[in-house]
């Protein structure tokens, strides 16, 4: 864990986490506790969205056509209304893959507040924020696009509600308008714009998943499977309690003006509704930039970080400190010429924390932290070993 | 074995478990469409083995309760299905009791696996 020094705002925040971490280890043990395993709980509900929304793929029809007309010809709300009612447990995945969306949103949000009160968002760490906010705003899209699908009076309105956003851009706003509506107006093609949009986007998040992993050395990917259990259990449970249904079918010839909000992704939609297009995208954009520019803005007061030095004629080039380290902050070069070991381990200062993992790593006394000396580090750690008992 | 099974963590297993095939059932009669009715090989095997008055008992006293009260829940919650399909409201009743039966599962498996939660420090001894 960072230090952060003590009249610093995150200090507060830093200690409430943690106070709450030490209550549910008490309850859970910390094997089980989802504070250790926050980044792996969205990506355990992105899974369960692959496997729900792959049944739903394979019945769904990406079209308007008759919408208006009749329940009896086949469009994207028939074909959605039939895997409710007709397929067999179809109404259940719908479910699942709807409110595995939204756990994905708490999840991620939760995952969010935790690196930032726990200070672990800046510095080191500041491609994993930067990537999580981009991969949060995909999400965010992506589920939007889920909702376009649907192809109800809502979806309606919130295609009409983005193409009119786009529209208002300066410059580039016509050409959105033309690439989200995939024509200059709603049609067909709109919807397998949708489609391609919800499904390949999905599959880009596997990709910004491996930035967000960069410099990562052991990134916790799973949860235990009793963890598991309970985040599907949630997601069940929901299915149950609050089963989906789809609004009317949607009808070009009206306009809609008012649906059911969903504010785990809709609610820029709220936002859009209750201000001109202008203010909007002024209050997302500053936004968004404000959240990502968090790690260079909150900058706590505190000394400088030492950064590990390896004592070159001690190094052995076992990699050991290249493996233990946290940040990939030790990179394992080619030794100097008449050096009889083949590797030498060096510190790559930017991505440096002065943890000081790397320092109990070697068995070799071979690098140091240059204010924390081996030996001091060793006294620190039985220090508190004795203290805890 | 035996001892294992009387010791607390075996009381504690076996009673989770029971409980998790307790809800195990209900996923099976939901799936029924919460009716008294076991299909025909459900039929043969419980009157085999002497258990099906038992059984279908159980189930018929099932439905007028919970499967009503299932029904009902469901229904003012605007599920329906398509009455020409073999999908049912009882696909809702599967999911309950498998998420029910999954947390019994979770908190019997972090009670079980506790013990081994615990973190052991070892200091490196230098060369």
């Amino acid at each position: 864990m960072q230090k952060i020094v003590d009249n610093h705002p995150l200090k507060a925040f830093n200690s409430l986490t943690l106070t709450l971490e030490n209550i549910t280890n008490k309850v859970m043990t910390s094997k089980y506790n989802p504070f250790y395993y926050h980044g792996a709980l969205p990506q355990y509900y992105l899974w369960v969205l692959y496997l729900s929304g792959l049944l739903l793929f394979a019945y769904y029809i990406p079209t308007i056509d008759n919408a208006y007309f009749s329940k009896n010809l086949v469009n994207a709300w028939t074909s959605v209304d039939y895997i409710t009612k007709s397929l067999p447990f179809g109404g259940v995945i719908r479910g699942i893959h709807r409110y595995a969306g939204d756990a994905m949103v708490i999840t991620i949000f939760l995952h969010a507040i935790r690196v930032w009160f726990t200070d672990r968002y800046r510095q080191y760490r500041w491609l994993q924020w930067v990537s999580g906010i981009i991969l949060a705003i995909f999400v965010l899209f992506i589920g939007q696009t889920g909702y376009y699908l649907v192809w109800d009076e809502r979806s309606l309105l919130l295609t009409r509600m983005t193409a009119g956003a786009f529209e208002a851009i300066p410059f580039i706003g016509s050409g959105l308008k033309t690439w989200f509506l995939n024509g200059d107006q709603i049609t067909n093609l709109t919807l397998s714009n949708f489609l391609f949009i919800h499904i390949g986007l999905s599959f880009f998040l596997l990709f910004g998943l491996w930035v967000h992993y960069l410099r990562m050395t052991r990134p916790v990917m799973t949860p235990p499977p009793a963890v598991n259990y309970i985040l599907t259990a949630f997601v069940l449970i929901c299915v149950f309690l609050f089963p989906i249904n789809s609004g009317q079918m949607a009808d070009l010839n009206t306009q809609p003006n008012a649906f059911e909000i969903d504010w785990f992704f809709l609610f820029p939609y709220a936002l859009l509704s209750q201000m001109p297009v202008g203010a909007y995208w002024a209050v997302m954009v500053l936004g968004t930039v404000a959240i990502t520019a968090l790690p260079w803005i909150m900058i706590p007061k505190q000394p400088a970080i030492e950064t590990a030095e390896v004592v070159l004629n001690k190094c052995t080039g076992c990699s050991l400190c290249y493996k233990d380290c946290p940040y990939q902050a030790i990179e394992m070069v080619p030794a100097p010429a008449g050096s009889r070991f083949k590797l030498l381990a060096t510190v790559k200062d930017f991505r440096c924390s002065g943890c000081g993992v790397c320092v109990g790593a070697c068995a070799f006394d071979a690098i140091d932290l240059p204010d924390l000396p081996d030996a001091e580090v060793n006294a620190k750690i039985k220090a508190l070993l004795e203290a805890k008992g | 074995m035996i001892k294992y099974i009387l010791s607390p963590k075996g009381i504690i297993l076996l009673a989770f478990a029971g409980a998790v095939i307790a809800v195990s059932v209900l996923m099976a009669w939901s799936e029924l469409g919460f009716s008294g009715t076991l299909p025909d090989w459900l039929t043969d095997l419980t009157t085999r083995i002497g258990l099906h008055g038992l059984i279908s008992e159980s189930f018929n006293n099932l439905k007028p309760g919970l499967g009503g009260d299932l029904t009902k829940f469901l229904e003012g919650k605007g599920v329906s299905v398509n009455p020409k399909s073999t999908a049912s409201l009882g696909d809702y009743g599967y999911i309950l009791f498998m998420g029910i039966a999954l947390v019994i599962a979770g908190i019997a498996i972090m009670i079980i696996g506790k013990e081994d939660a615990e973190e052991k420090t070892v200091i490196p001894v230098k060369k």
